[in-house]
């Protein structure tokens, strides 16, 4: 092992390997920060140059790719509201009342801050795990991953307990749109009315659009011609990126808890970042004694889906290195071009080549360096969108949510998903009911019901007595009770 | 300073009607058709699919042997297993040769079942050609009973059942232990529904599965270390001749009965990699274009990249190809074989 | 209690969308073999109990009402709260009045495709909604179609719809 670590440090440090880190980095984020695209888009793109290169230069330059969209989609989801993909979702939440509040620049900050010390903290937690993770995941098995997942939809759907019964309808009803298509088990077509276009299902880019971006761009123009997002600015020296650095610091531990969450969860084949955000997100709500200023602007918010989001990245490339396994679009590219590029994803990348295994770690951890650098530099200047009037930048934004709802599959349908999403998007923001559960509902039907089913295949019913699904079913219950509980606490001090 | 209005909104129109008239295709003028041309492949998965990287195979090499050295580009169309891309190829793609479209072997299985939602006709699409065909691996673990097709059939009648594993229900690990089932009379279980091969592969390593059927390339570039541990035993391998690589295991032909031949015939011809165009391409533009496949096949860049997939290359012209197609869907004993397995 | 009569929950209407759907839902899955309509059972059937015991709720009025001023009426969702301190009527005239250009949009899209239609409604929606003066808008307008060709054509090659304008016509663009 050590032998690999100074062959990976010597093949990483050289001039050339570095310049194709930071030309990743440089080209991710010309694509990157367009909401809906994003790193994938750009990977497609150079996919045929790359595959050219050599295997460790191919790889870093992925890496740094990768690294910036991880870190720039915040930037759109801090400034409109609107997340650049679904794993800035979290980040919406606070940061961009943040940025209503004239403190965009405080938020992005944190928010980059935090990227970069969460992708560090990850790839470190990843690499220390390395020896363990193939015993850990053999003993994981379907079984596991299913409860996993439910204890996922239940945690954000109660997350803080204002309105549970909507919550938990709304991560239901995320299932049951997911379920629309091809069932995987049986190959029968449910609820596709004979239309091609949903027999795959509906794709989740125009969905997660319509839900959440286009209800912010319809309420960004609430004020008359002239407003402009940061429209209640407060102190000036409050809002700095410095000030998002303190408190980065002011909130450390929240900052290595959510790093850690990140990394287990996104070591779990399909769970990932998806999930894990929103499970930092809740326990920075459910550790705090003051949780008043969450979902209105409180930096927190901020900090942990974002060290969450980075941290389960190191976990996600593990897991498509190690077992071929790729926990989101854009690690199915990365597999691809590895097969391109003649590198065996699976348990050879331990074994035969642990040196590029490790000089992808490396390049994780200083992609997310020059990533946070590079983003971190422009934050003032980007900040300074929020002061440009809204009806400037209304058009621009629907013509780019338009294109990237309709490059999801190309087809008409996609705009129809995104309007009809719209309506519903709307409606659930006018009339409290939470988005978010629907959102990772949706994201997780497919795992959840492929592992429910393979489960009862394979196991029968004496899945239920394997020790972990009972500890992970233990979770559940406790964080319904909690909830319930919580949730009568709340009722009765408001009637007082 | 007041700038005429007339003449600003006069310009934008002219810079929009000039956008859109250059949207339709102009010819060019040249010796080759192909010159300053764009072809276009169309890739029936999203980026990152096993298809998609076929199309981004041809789209790499294709271009600098075809006469004119057109550009060739890889547009994604992703759905229904690679349905969708080969209705759009048959029903909306131009027919002048600047259009080419990856088969997904699933077409192949619809067509038997005479699925609804094909709106396409197998054998009139004008095949450009074929670069390899892939044929499968069933293996087993060890540890399990079913070391051999005799344990297996001694196990079937105590009532036990080999689980294998399989993605979709049309993907060949699942057609190819449903045809073993029919052809060689043992009973099998498959587990469909699978994500990927990855997941197969760490089901089968935690005992939870016994085996599956895998693509030849694809076992060694993944777990060539289960065959050097004895982890697995390969009971036969589903193409006309045995596998270098692994010499004692039989095909599928030496170990049936010999009056099920037409039925592996069926099954040699779903595997191959294909590409293929609109109907009614004019012939001569066909044939530009099938000359440069096979010259792009012979070239040793390629035949380098194709060996890294851990492919089996084998180059079928597209000429002969449209026969073949013809020819298996017409054959009832194939298609209806076919049915008989998938239903 | 308060004795004027209180207003519908206008989530109520929400509810029973969801209350509907979801009984369409797991009735129309029993058609389905026993395999395929598990999970959406599993799924559907409490759902529809929840979604129900939400209608209810929302009936009799029981989630919090806003005081004035005070940013969410549903005080602890977790999601982004609107701007209370606009009068309901002006959110909902205004939502309209977005949605009116979203949709015409969209339909601009489906008769003429993207390029013509995206530089016409910048451009229009800045004259109409922000008051922009010509000049301006029309270099927004065309700068951010150059930028969409030269991104979504050029480079990403995106297949672009068939207009159904062009289609009438007979006019095939370029794939």
């Amino acid at each position: 092992m050590l032998d690999a670590i100074v062959a990976a440090t010597g093949q990483i440090f050289t001039l050339s390997r570095l310049a194709w880190l930071l030309a990743g980095v440089l080209l991710g984020s010309v694509i990157g920060f367009i909401p809906g695209i994003g790193g994938r888009v750009t990977l497609a793109i150079l996919l045929p140059f790359i595959v050219k290169m050599d295997p460790a230069s191919a790889l870093v330059l992925i890496v740094g790719i990768h690294a910036i969209g991880n870190t720039a989609d915040t930037i759109p989801a801090i400034l409109f509201g609107i997340p650049g993909s679904t794993s800035a979702t979290a980040t919406v939440m606070d940061g961009y009342p943040m940025a209503k509040r004239g403190e965009a620049e405080r938020a992005m900050g944190a928010s980059f801050l935090s990227s970069g010390m969460g992708g560090l903290i990850g790839a470190f937690t990843v690499l220390a795990t390395i020896p363990m993770i193939r015993p850990l995941i053999l003993t994981f098995g379907n079984p596991e991953f299913f409860m996993t997942a439910i204890l996922a939809i239940v945690m954000i759907a109660l997350l803080t307990g204002g309105a549970p019964t909507k919550g938990l309808v709304a991560g239901c009803v995320g299932l049951m749109i997911g379920m629309i298509g091809v069932a995987p088990q049986t190959g029968v077509q449910r609820w596709t009315f004979d239309q091609l276009y949903l027999s795959d299902g509906i794709p989740l880019i125009p969905i997660a659009l319509g839900i959440f971006a286009i209800p912010e761009l319809v309420d960004m123009t609430l004020g008359g011609a002239g407003t402009k997002i940061a429209a209640n600015a407060q102190a000036a020296s409050l809002s700095t990126k410095w000030q998002g650095v303190k408190d980065v610091f002011q909130h450390w531990w929240l900052l290595v808890r959510s790093s850690f969450i990140g990394s287990w969860i996104g070591i779990l084949p399909g769970i990932g970042s998806g999930s894990a955000i929103w499970l930092a997100y809740g326990h920075a709500v459910q550790s705090s004694k003051d949780k008043d200023n969450f979902g209105k602007g409180d930096v927190r918010g901020v900090i942990a889906p974002e060290a969450a989001n980075n941290a389960s990245d190191a976990g996600d490339w593990c897991l498509t290195l190690t077992f071929g396994i790729p926990g989101s679009a854009t690690m199915s590219l990365v597999l691809a071009a590895m097969v391109l590029l003649g590198l065996p994803a699976g348990p050879k990348m331990l074994t035969d080549h642990l040196d590029l295994t490790l000089v992808i770690v490396w390049s994780l951890v200083l992609a997310n360096l020059m990533a946070t650098g590079l983003c971190f530099l422009f934050a003032r200047q980007l900040s300074g969108i929020t002061k440009m009037p809204v009806h400037y930048l209304f058009p621009v934004l629907i013509v780019l949510i338009f294109l990237a709802a309709y490059q999801s599959t190309t087809d008409w349908g996609d705009l129809i998903t995104l309007l009809g999403f719209s309506v519903i998007g709307i409606s659930m923001k006018r009339f409290g009911w939470p988005r978010p559960p629907l959102i990772v509902g949706i994201v997780l039907q497919h795992l959840a019901e492929t592992y429910f089913f393979l489960t009862t295949k394979l196991y029968g019913t004496s899945w239920l007595t394997r020790p972990v699904v009972i500890i992970l079913f233990v979770l559940i219950v406790w964080t319904i009770v909690h909830a319930a509980r919580r949730y009568a606490r709340d009722k009765a001090a408001a009637k007082a | 300073m007041e700038i005429n209005m007339t003449r600003s909104v006069l310009s934008l129109a002219a810079l929009t009607l000039a956008l859109c008239l250059s949207l339709p295709s102009a010819w060019a003028q040249g010796d080759s058709p192909f010159k300053g041309q764009t072809i276009t492949v169309i890739a029936g998965s999203s980026p990152g699919g096993g298809t998609d990287s076929l199309a981004r195979l041809l789209a790499n090499h294709f271009g600098k042997h075809v006469p004119g050295n057109p550009r060739v580009v890889v547009t994604n169309m992703a759905g229904a297993a690679g349905l969708i891309a080969a209705n759009h190829l048959y029903n909306r793609a131009p027919k002048d040769g600047t259009a080419i479209g990856t088969m997904a072997t699933g077409l192949t299985f619809r067509t038997a079942l005479k699925d609804s939602a094909i709106k396409f006709q197998l054998d009139k699409f004008t095949y450009l050609g074929q670069i390899a065909s892939e044929g499968n691996f069933v293996y087993l673990r060890t540890e399990t009973p079913f070391t051999s097709i005799d344990a297996i059939k001694k196990a079937n009648k105590e009532g036990k059942k080999p689980k294998f594993g399989a993605q979709a229900k049309e993907h060949n690990s699942n057609v190819v232990p449903m045809a073993m089932e029919a052809i060689l009379g043992i009973d099998v279980e498959v587990v469909y529904g699978y994500p990927g091969t990855a997941e197969i592969l760490l089901d089968i390593e935690r005992g939870a599965l016994d085996g599956r059927a895998q693509s030849r390339g694809s076992l060694f570039a993944t777990r060539s270390n289960w065959l050097e541990k004895n982890f697995i035993k390969v009971l036969c391998v589903t193409s006309p001749e045995r596998d270098s690589r692994l010499k004692n295991v039989p095909t599928l032909e030496e170990i049936s009965p010999k009056d099920k031949k037409p039925l592996l015939e069926a099954m040699y011809s779903v595997q191959g990699r294909t590409f293929a165009m609109p109907p009614g391409v004019p012939p001569d533009r066909a044939k530009i274009l099938r000359d440069a496949f096979a010259a792009m096949f012979k070239d040793a860049e390629f035949q380098k990249e194709v060996d890294k997939l851990g492919w089996n290359d084998e180059l079928i012209r597209g000429e002969q190809l449209n026969k073949k197609v013809e020819e298996l869907i017409h054959n009832e004993t194939a298609m209806g074989f076919f049915r008989r397995i998938l239903q | 209690m308060s004795d004027e009569r209180r207003k519908l929950d206008p989530s109520f209407w929400l509810a029973l969308f969801f209350v509907v759907v979801i009984a369409v839902w797991v009735v129309t899955a029993a058609t389905l073999d026993r395999d395929t309509r598990l999970f959406p059972w599993i799924v559907g059937i409490p759902a529809f109990a929840l979604a129900l015991r939400q209608l209810v709720a929302d009936w009799r009025g029981v989630g919090a009402k806003p005081e004035n001023g005070e940013p969410t009426p549903y005080p602890g969702i977790l999601d982004i709260s609107v701007d209370r301190t606009i009068p309901a009527e002006e959110i909902f005239r205004h939502t309209i009045r977005t949605a009116y250009w979203i949709v015409t949009f969209a339909c601009g899209i489906w008769l003429v495709g993207f390029l013509i239609t995206i530089p016409l409604f910048i451009f229009f929606y800045l004259i109409n909604e922000a008051n922009a003066r010509k000049l301006p808008a029309l270099i927004v307008a065309a700068g951010m179609a150059l930028f969409v060709w030269i991104l979504f054509d050029r480079v990403m090659h995106l297949a672009w719809p068939e207009p159904a304008l062009f289609s009438l016509f007979g006019i095939k663009p370029k794939f």
